[in-house]
Order: structure tokens, then sequence, then C-alpha cells
């Protein structure tokens, strides 16, 4: 993946965990694998076109998901969730939202052209998701309620 | 010696037969399957398959056969069989303990595929009876020895014993290493031999131990400090550069710390890696520059800080005015990569050539737009797939000799599967590539160059 795009995404990613969760976030060492890659549980997806074509993922067990959308409703101050609920799916869609739509905003201001789709959310056991040729960075992200993984698999377009 | 002439070379082998059979543990509660003789050597403990062993002897007189190579002890004459025995300790390069002359030396001798050797330890421990689902492959720092001669590790009261692989160390090869990698085999008969026409053949050998088994305890262990892999790539270099190292450290081959290892690999990088390219190499590879055909894509993997990418984005551009040109540089490390597309020169650039492509800042001078535009900088590991247009060049210099051989093939086939032919391929200056993949050689002076048509 190109050099200049790997900042916006991990810095997104820190401010946007930081601010909808108020708390720590610490980052995991970036590192590369091949897109065809187990997923954690729930995954939000969000496709790239433009300068580039592309998906940002982002990945968390289910535990993680329920917890983390329920802080991000506590401070909306609404009621916290149990299980994997319409909110719940809403709420994590969103968070992927926020991330991918602060990097590409970033990116924008670099100087690279970059659309979004709208998200999807996927959930299930023992998913795999796979793209042909296209190697995915990963950037895990720790927060108190789990590890969320944001993997960003992006290729010129040629 | 002169002193022992009245000894009575007949019994020199004098069968011991004292070692404790302690095989047999009490408390051993798996079945005992699998029996070793052990032994010391440079203060380790190894072991051997005890069906190897014939018998465990004292070596008193060997006559010596000159020229062979140091490990080789002697000839020896076992009741009316000749025999040559080994030393193992200067085989592995293990310190050899001074021994006063009359002393009789530890030893065993063996019963090999190719017929009986004799082999000379430190000191003979006894025999040790394990279940042979104990025994641990081997891991690389276990021993001074190279891991192929290793068939596995176990433990028995709480002493690690290395287990040897006899056949692998003293097998056929060693007759005359037909492997890849002897030294000048004196071109006749490298056949392997049956162990009495192996002292005859010796003889005749280098005055060293055989190469392969040199470059064997070398590969290993620079692999595991720098990374390095000895193969076909750089082998040619890597022979040539342990018998220069031989000489210099009076045959010595002990490359074990990482101060040596780099020691050792001094001169293989290639000149004008970590800079901008001087004025030769630029001129050189410039020479084998092909005509251009349309957009001009360039594959440059492991770039690392990038130098060698803007040298030939600036080479290009001054090269092919009016073509379009794009350089897909790639690296692994992260840290490196991302520095290279805001590289800055604190000084000037080591040729004037690199001016007309620079501005200079505040910082120092820094390549124009123009030029890094012609560049994508990838963090990337080409190993999880790689999406490139048709290249035509590709700049792979020292990269092959850091990757495994499986890597290398694939290199080879995304080289083969992407490029646009006829492909120029500029690897390392100590770098061949004709073992790997079928091109032709266009090396011109200091730059090491292919065409795959």
């Amino acid at each position: 993946m190109r050099v200049e795009y790997i900042n916006p995404f991990v810095e997104a990613a820190t401010s946007i965990l930081r601010e909808v969760l108020q708390c720590d976030v610490t980052r995991g060492e970036l590192y590369l694998k091949s897109t065809a890659s187990p997923v954690l549980g729930v995954a939000a997806i969000i496709g790239l076109a433009g300068d580039v074509e592309g998906r940002v993922l982002l990945d968390m067990n289910r535990k993680t998901a329920v917890e983390i959308a329920s802080a991000m409703l506590a401070s909306m101050e609404m009621e916290p969730i149990t299980e994997l609920n319409d909110l719940g799916r809403a709420t994590i869609t969103e968070l992927a939202n926020m991330i991918t739509g602060q990097a590409v905003t970033k990116l924008h201001n670099l100087g690279f052209k970059f659309d979004l789709t709208p998200p999807a959310l996927v959930t299930g056991d023992n998913m795999e998701i796979s793209n042909t040729n296209v190697e995915a960075l990963i950037v895990p992200m720790e927060v108190p309620q789990g590890k969320i993984e944001i993997n960003v698999a992006v290729r010129e377009r040629g | 010696m002169a002193g022992n002439a009245t000894t009575e070379r007949r019994r020199s082998v004098q069968h011991t037969g004292l070692f404790r059979t302690q095989e047999i543990d009490d408390e051993s509660v798996e079945s005992v399957d699998f029996k070793m003789v052990t032994f010391s050597l440079g203060g380790k403990l190894y072991g051997v398959d005890i069906m190897m062993v014939s018998e465990i002897a004292k070596f008193d007189e060997f006559t010596y056969v000159p020229n062979t190579p140091p490990f080789v002890a002697g000839v020896y004459n076992l009741r009316g069989e000749i025999i040559s025995v080994i030393d193992l300790r200067v085989m592995f390069r293990l310190p050899v303990p001074s021994h006063g002359a009359d002393e009789p030396a530890d030893g065993l001798i063996l019963r090999l595929e190719t017929g009986l050797i004799g082999v000379i330890v430190d000191s003979i421990d006894r025999v040790v009876g394990v279940s042979s689902q104990t025994i641990q492959p081997p891991h690389p720092i276990f021993a001074d020895v190279n891991i192929r001669y290793i068939s596995g590790v176990v433990e028995f009261e709480q002493q690690l014993y290395i287990i040897l692989d006899t056949e692998r160390i003293l097998g056929p090869e060693l007759a005359l290493g037909s492997a890849p990698g002897t030294p000048k085999a004196s071109g006749s008969g490298a056949q392997p031999l049956p162990a009495s026409d192996r002292v005859a053949q010796t003889v005749a050998g280098d005055a060293k131990p055989p190469a392969s088994v040199l470059i064997d305890n070398v590969s290993s262990t620079l692999h595991s400090l720098t990374g390095f892999v000895v193969s076909p790539v750089n082998l040619q270099w890597v022979e040539q550069r342990v018998a220069n190292w031989q000489n210099d450290h009076d045959g010595e081959v002990d490359v074990t710390t990482p101060e040596s290892a780099d020691r050792f690999l001094r001169g293989f990088a290639t000149p004008d890696s970590s800079r901008l390219w001087t004025d030769e190499y630029r001129a050189a590879v410039a020479e084998l520059l092909p005509e251009p055909r349309g957009t001009i894509n360039v594959w440059n993997p492991g770039c690392g800080a990038g130098y060698e990418t803007y040298s030939v984005a600036a080479l290009l551009r001054s090269v092919y005015p009016d073509s379009g040109i794009k350089v897909w540089a790639g690296d692994k490390d992260l840290l490196r990569i991302s520095t290279a597309p805001n590289m800055i020169w604190s000084s000037e650039p080591p040729s004037e050539f690199y001016l007309d492509y620079m501005v200079k800042t505040r910082e120092g001078y820094a390549f124009t737009g123009e030029i890094k535009d012609l560049i994508l900088f990838e963090f990337s590991d080409f190993l999880h797939g790689t999406t490139l247009p048709p290249f035509s060049i590709v700049v792979i210099r020292d990269v092959l000799s850091y990757l495994p051989e499986e890597h290398q093939q694939l290199v080879v086939r995304t080289i083969e599967d992407g490029c646009l032919r006829p492909c120029l391929i500029i690897t390392g200056t100590n770098e061949d590539l004709l073992p790997i993949m079928r091109c032709k050689d266009v090396s011109r002076g200091p730059v090491r160059g292919y065409l795959l048509e």
C-alpha cells in the first residue's frame, strides 16, 4: 500500500476511537497480510474508489462490538445494549464511517481523491474475506473493550 | 613421535569395553527404544545411534597421510582393515584440547553404509537409553554443529544431548562432495566412494576441508544473524569469500558473532547502495536501458529508504525525456519506506547530474515534484501478491540474497508473468540470476544486468 495512505488511516482510527470511547487507545505494530484472512466476527466494510480501488474493514469480535456500541450509546445518554441488535449494528457501522470519513478527508488534504461507498456490516462465525492480489495493511487498535483491527486494502487504479 | 617407535601398532586400538551400561534407568517409565553412545565435543554432549557404532576405541597411533584435509587424522589399521579416522572437533572447528602425544585419543568406530570409519572425540561419556518419542527436532542454536548434521535433541537426566546424523556427516558426500559448492573438485572422480577408497581420494584433495562443509557451517549462522541466504544466486561469491576468509583467518571459517557475520558479508553489498548512484554506475545502467515503448514501468522491490528508486527515476527522466515513467518501489520495512517519499539530502548530492532534478530547500536538497510524481512508494511485501502494470525494467539489488529460495522462485514467477519482454533486470553486483531464471547475462562494468526475452 502506498506509503502516503498509511498515516491518515492510523491517525483517524486513533483520534476517532479516543473521541467516541473517551478512553486510552493503544496502537499495535502495523503489519501486512495477505487479504484472504479470517475475520473476527463483526466486520464493517466500506468500499473506496477514486484514485484507488479497495476497501476498509473494521473488524472485531462480537463481545467487543457490543461493548463498544454500548459505550458509544452511553455517551449519548442512551441505554446500553446487551446483544448486537439493530441499534448496535448501526452504531458499529457509524464508527466505521467516522474513521474512514476522517481518513479520506485527510487524504483529500494531501491531494488524493478518494470516494466512499455506504458501509455494510457483516456478522458471522468463521468468515474469511478474500480479494485477490491486494495486500492488506492491518492497524491493530487496543481499547478497554477489546481489540479492533482496521484492515485497509487498496491498490492504485491502473 | 620417535619415542613411540616401540609402541606396538597393532595394539593401538584398545577395546575399552568399559562404558557403564546405565542405559536402562530404573526411573525411566517410558519405554527405552533408542540407545545412543554419548560423548563430549567442545564442552557439549553429543550422541550417536548405538546401531551405528561398531566399537568404542582408543586411537593411539595413526599413519599420517600427507596432503589431506585437516580433519582427517590419518589412516588406521583395525585388525587388518585399513580405515580412515576423522577428528570431529577439527571438522566442526571446535577447540581441540592439547593432548600429550602418547595419550591415546578417545573415539568411536562407526559402521556406515559405505564401510567403517573412525572418529575422534574429546571423551566418551556412556551409553544412554531414551524413548525415541522424547527426541526433539533440532534447533539451530543448540550446537556448534550445522543443523543439517543433527538428527535431534534429547534430554536425559537434566543433560541435553545432541544426536548427530552420522550418515550425513560422514556419508558419501564427504568423499569429495558431489554437492554444489565443492571447490574445484579437481575434475575427475567426484563419485561417492566406498570408505576404503576414501582415504586415497582425500589425499588428492585440497588441503582444506571441503568447501561444501565450510559453506554449510557459514550459511546457517549468516542466516540467523543477518538474514542472508546462501543460495545459487550468490553461491559463487560465497565460495570465493570462504576461500579468502580462510586465507585471512588461518583456515578458520568461524562466523559466530554478528560482527564477524558483518565482516564476512563485507564486500557483498553492491557499490552504490544506500546512496544515490554515482556517474559510473548510472552510465553503465544507461547503456543497458531498452528502447522506450509507451509508458515505462519499473518494479523496484526492496527499495529500502529509496536511494536507488530516486536514482532510477532521475536516470530514466534524463534518458527518456518524453516518455511516461512510473517506478513502483516497495519495501516491507515500514520505518525506512516511510521516510522515502520525503527524503532530503543535507549536503550536495554525489553527482552534479542530480542537481537538475532537485530543488534546494531550507533543510537541504530534495527531488523535484516532477521526479517524485514518477515514483510510487509502497509499504509492501510482495509475498502477498502484487498488482503491477506490465513492467519492462526490474531493479532488485541485494534482495534475492535475503530471501529463502521459495520466495526467490516467487520473484522469478512475478517477473516472468508480469513483465513486458524484453525486460531488463538489474541485480546486486554479486548476485547471479542465471541459476534460477532463464535469461541472458548483459552485465556491463559494475552493473549486473540480465535480459529476459
